[in-house]
């Protein structure tokens, strides 16, 4: 699971509700991520969901998507083929972000003094490695546990259900 | 090494140790969805192909955040939501005007027993701490739990909030909660379950330690619980499988307060953690005010409530919305006369269940409204209104005070009657 792409750089508390997804969608109960998508962090840049690519790369400092775990943001990220590292992100967005099949890392201690917005990152999110090529330097962090890592690598929690259940059918 | 409550109660589960940091996947004693998840969940089921889940006697869902439909699409979401039950046999349904929010009318009824673990899709099941339970928040992934019986979980590591001391006069359990989330580093809360400790402990009520399990999730922890203790015993009045951790478990981090220093509190917009003393904010005008929530709604809260609003009438520019949290709450209200107390102070008494915390779809805020509650969060629009609401957060005594003078008050000034209310 190897993203390479463009850094998107963010500061500390960055919330679910206020920056990542506004509100209504949750209140909505809008769950498609196509449709989603296109209002992640619209709060912040209206336009960011039009200059993100897939393969791109949140880097966020601490508290990333604090508030209420609402899982629009992160499906919202999925629909945009976004990954993310942190400083730190509660353990209720972790939860959300692994339903949602989002790429991350969320232990990554002083991260956003180790890359700047533009920076060109390479990233293996099974092993932990962080190459930042514009920089010409290399980090490592911790990695998810692999039975959680399992789930991103199927694309969320339905896809791995998906998989799972067509696995016991195959095997009976 | 010994063991933490969280460690002992998943090691039960797992049926061999396991230690802080590990990821497992335990089987929950009871799995427990709210009505705004129901309908989602089914759908997913449906496109799995999955006809049929596991355990649906160990499932309970819980209508309460639209337990009274204001429109067409809420009442047919309720026809949609008993239709599920039915079909997938779930255990227990508490349907509106049945029990109240799920984090509290299911320790009342004693589903809930001290040492069992729990998960359920919403953030705030930690309350059943309260009794010495367990329970994790898992939102969707109850999906897997339906499909698969379980779901992860990393075993959190544990700090411990040491309670010691008298709170004063006017000053509220609520406060103390508030005052807490204040002092502790987020940073140490997140991914942590909060254990309570002290001597101050034999003065709190099942209520007030529902508060305790509950105010501090905002900064973050997993999950929050108390040790088993007389009061535990009493309130099941016989034989309970008692939890506590071992003496040399280990602590991440140790916190101490001292109840008696506590004044007041209020969370100022738009965080419940950007708390400050009462005084600091005395005189800010407010339109709505609502008491309930499943912080703040127990019996003990509305008690407290009645202190206040007894032979007065809330501010002629104020609506207040009191939302008992359970049918069992309202129905003390009724039998000790606080019923009578809200009605003749000029307040709305709105079915037991979320209330306007549940994202405003009842007791809405207009906008650019100010509003005092005893909710969860303050997150602008969270009771409606849009980004331009206000929300402060207080205790059900300040709450009250405020809604009699229409604008924030200190209730330790105001003439409330201690005797009315036990903490």
């Amino acid at each position: 699971m190897i993203y390479k792409g463009r850094c998107w750089k963010f500061g500390d508390d960055i919330g679910i509700d206020s920056h990542i997804m506004p509100l209504k969608y949750t209140l909505e109960r809008i769950s498609d991520p196509e449709i989603l998508k296109n209002h992640v962090m619209e709060e912040v840049d209206p336009e960011f969901h039009k200059k993100v690519k897939p393969g791109d790369i949140i880097i966020a400092g601490k508290r990333f998507g604090h508030g209420n775990p609402h899982l629009q943001g992160f499906l919202g990220l999925k629909g945009l083929g976004l990954a993310v590292l942190a400083e730190s992100i509660p353990r209720g967005t972790i939860r959300i972000a692994v339903f949602s099949g989002v790429p991350m890392l969320p232990f990554c201690e002083d991260i956003t003094k180790n890359a700047d917005d533009g920076d060109y990152l390479e990233v293996d999110f099974l092993n932990g490695s962080v190459k930042n090529i514009s920089k010409n330097s290399s980090l490592n962090y911790e990695p998810l546990d692999k039975k959680i890592l399992e789930i991103i690598e199927n694309g969320g929690m339905k896809q791995y259900l998906q998989t799972q259940i067509k696995g016991e059918s195959s095997d009976s | 090494m010994g063991m933490t409550i969280t460690e002992k109660i998943l090691s039960r589960i797992m049926d061999k140790p396991v230690k802080a940091g590990e990821t497992i996947y335990p089987e929950p004693d009871m799995t427990i969805v709210h009505d705004g998840y129901v309908v989602p969940l089914y759908n997913d089921l449906q496109n799995l192909g999955v006809k049929e889940i596991i355990n649906p006697e160990k499932m309970m869902f819980v209508t309460d955040h639209e337990v009274f439909p204001v429109s067409q699409k809420a009442a047919d979401k309720s026809k949609k939501i008993k239709e599920i039950a039915k079909e997938l046999k779930i255990g227990k349904h508490y349907d509106s005007g049945r029990g109240g929010i799920g984090h509290v009318a299911p320790v009342e009824d004693g589903y809930i027993k001290p040492g069992m673990f729990i998960k359920a899709y919403d953030t705030h099941c930690p309350n059943f701490g309260a009794v010495g339970a367990l329970a994790f928040p898992i939102f969707g992934d109850v999906l897997s739990v339906a499909v698969k019986g379980s779901t992860w979980i990393t075993v959190p590591e544990t700090i411990k909030i040491v309670l010691a001391g008298k709170l004063k006069e006017g000053v509220t359990i609520r406060d103390l909660s508030q005052y807490i989330i204040s002092k502790i580093d987020p940073e140490i809360a997140n991914y942590s379950v909060i254990e309570f400790a002290g001597p101050a402990l034999n003065e709190i009520s099942i209520d007030g330690r529902m508060t305790l399990c509950n105010v501090p999730l905002e900064i973050g922890p997993k999950s929050i619980i108390f040790p088993s203790d007389d009061i535990t015993k009493n309130y099941y009045k016989g034989e309970i499988e008692e939890v506590y951790s071992d003496e040399d478990a280990n602590y991440k981090e140790t916190f101490q307060f001292d109840l008696s220093l506590i004044k007041p509190q209020v969370s100022l917009p738009s965080a419940p953690e950007n708390v400050v003393d009462v005084d600091q904010v005395i005189g800010k005008n407010i339109t709505h005010a609502f008491i309930g929530s499943c912080a703040s709604g127990m019996i003990d809260d509305m008690r407290m409530a009645a202190s206040i609003l007894k032979n007065n009438k809330i501010h002629s520019d104020v609506n207040l919305y009191i939302v008992p949290a359970s049918q069992e709450v309202y129905s003390k209200m009724a039998q000790e006369g606080l019923v009578d107390i809200f009605i003749k102070a000029d307040s709305i008494i709105l079915p037991p269940g979320c209330g306007p915390c549940a994202g405003g779809k009842i007791g809405t805020l207009a906008k650019n409204e100010v509003s005092i509650s005893t909710a969860t969060r303050n997150d602008p629009g969270r009771m409606g209104g849009g980004n331009s609401s206000e929300l402060y957060l207080a205790s059900p005594l300040t709450v009250a005070a405020s809604a009699v003078n229409g604008k924030i008050t200190n209730p330790s000034n105001y003439s409330s009657r201690r005797d009315v209310y036990d903490l």
